[in-house]
């Protein structure tokens, strides 16, 4: 499997799990030890404001590093993975089910933060995940993987190809369009509805 | 049978977790909110006080088989069949800890609601499954009489309860009817969410003057538009 180097990619389908490196944190977050102290601790190498401009990035407070690990809710626990992910300065930032944990207005930081993290920092982003709606908008490339086989390897532009969903469920607003162009509406690929309301307008 | 707490309080180390909650449990409930604001706090309340299962993401299995952490000898006909189409091309006899993630979400969620509980409470692991696995789940849940609790960041999941309370720093901020909540568009923008994808389009529709109702039918929506 080729994951494009610099580029943001998802990663789909039931039977994702795939043999890429993806350190498990889970025993360490039954820890009671605090949340600054664990870092502190795991990365001995790097100094305490490196530590802080990390979480400061990934939403943490000073009120969240004083936590203990075993209190911390899913999405804190989300963002301390990826601010662990930033401290070890990895090249390629896996994300598995990331945006589930996530509102809306959270999540499009961290959308942004990764496009920022390809572009400016020459990082590569895979995202894990069945649900493809959340991301559509900042994927370059999709692979579908079956078995832990890729059956299927597009451009984020195809993703109005039929047959990435016979394995995802399909966003609401590419069925809303197929569905309108089986009456003849003369709609594009939309995947931002506020493109589509411009084409609804224009083709009614 | 029903849940009722009234002006329930709850605070860990001097840190007001839930303040004043009035909450009744005795139909299927969405539970909302931005994070850190007593989600899950309630319902390890409700697990704790009124042994209402919380199921959550957790991969801790305490038996070496499937069939032996579910109980599978002891479930009922209907039960067995939901393990069976749910865990399909699953050798029961494996250990739990071969599966795949999405397999072990389900074997999460299957542990949680074949304890023949009448309640239970689904701690933002609902969004993990692909539609049909969940719709499958909750239609077992509805025909069985067992009342659940959907905590999820996804507000199509409203469309799946009766009542939605919204929390905030511990507070409830509003509740209500979940369809009717779904239309708080000016509270749900605030507090970070997402509108479901039909209700954002027939608003903006709407605005446009295009359409006068809310469409959550796409069919009829296209028909309304292209006649």
């Amino acid at each position: 499997m080729e994951i494009k180097k610099n580029k943001i990619t998802a990663i789909l389908g039931i039977d994702t799990d795939l043999n890429i490196d993806e350190e498990k944190l889970e025993l360490d977050f039954l820890k009671s030890i605090k949340m600054i102290d664990y870092l502190k601790n795991k990365f001995n190498n790097l100094n305490e404001e490196k530590i802080n401009e990390a979480l400061k990035i990934c939403l943490l407070t000073d009120i969240d590093k004083q936590k203990p690990l075993n209190v911390l809710s899913s999405n804190e626990i989300e963002k301390l993975e990826l601010a662990i992910k930033l401290l070890e300065n990895r090249e390629m930032i896996i994300l598995s089910d990331f945006e589930i944990n996530f509102l809306n207005r959270e999540f499009n930081y961290f959308k942004n933060l990764f496009k920022k993290m390809v572009t400016k920092y020459n990082k590569t982003v895979v995202f894990i995940t069945n649900n493809l709606t959340r991301i559509m908008d900042i994927i370059d490339f999709i692979l579908v993987v079956e078995n832990k086989t890729v059956v299927l390897e597009l451009n984020a532009k195809n993703i109005y190809y039929d047959k990435i969903y016979d394995y995802v469920d399909m966003p609401e607003i590419i069925n809303f369009v197929k569905l309108a162009r089986k009456n003849h509406a003369k709609l594009e690929d939309y995947t931002d509805i506020n493109e589509l309301i411009k084409g609804i307008f224009r083709s009614v | 049978m029903e849940i009722v707490l009234q002006n329930y309080n709850k605070n860990i180390n001097g840190v007001d977790i839930l303040k004043n909650i009035n909450f009744n449990f005795n139909c299927n409930i969405s539970l909302i909110g931005t994070s850190n604001s007593g989600k899950t706090s309630l319902l390890k309340f409700l697990e704790n006080d009124y042994n209402v299962p919380r199921i959550y993401k957790n991969f801790m299995f305490f038996h070496s088989t499937v069939e032996d952490e579910i109980k599978y000898i002891l479930l009922n006909t209907k039960q067995k069949k939901m393990v069976n189409d749910l865990l399909k091309d699953i050798n029961l006899s494996i250990n739990p800890n071969m599966l795949k993630n999405n397999d072990k979400i389900k074997l999460c969620i299957l542990k949680g609601i074949l304890n023949n509980n009448n309640y239970v409470s689904f701690d933002n692991i609902l969004t993990y499954l692909p539609l049909k696995d969940k719709e499958y789940i909750l239609k077992y849940l509805k025909q069985e009489h067992i009342n659940y609790i959907i905590v999820s960041n996804d507000l199509n999941d409203l469309f799946n309860t009766d009542i939605t309370y919204i929390l905030n720093e511990g507070s409830i901020i509003a509740s209500g009817a979940s369809q009717k909540i779904l239309l708080e568009e000016k509270l749900l923008k605030r507090l970070g969410f997402t509108l479901p994808f039909m209700i954002d389009l027939s608003l903006k529709l709407k605005d446009y003057n295009l359409i006068k109702d809310i469409y959550l039918d796409k069919e009829l929506l296209v028909n309304k538009l292209w006649k």
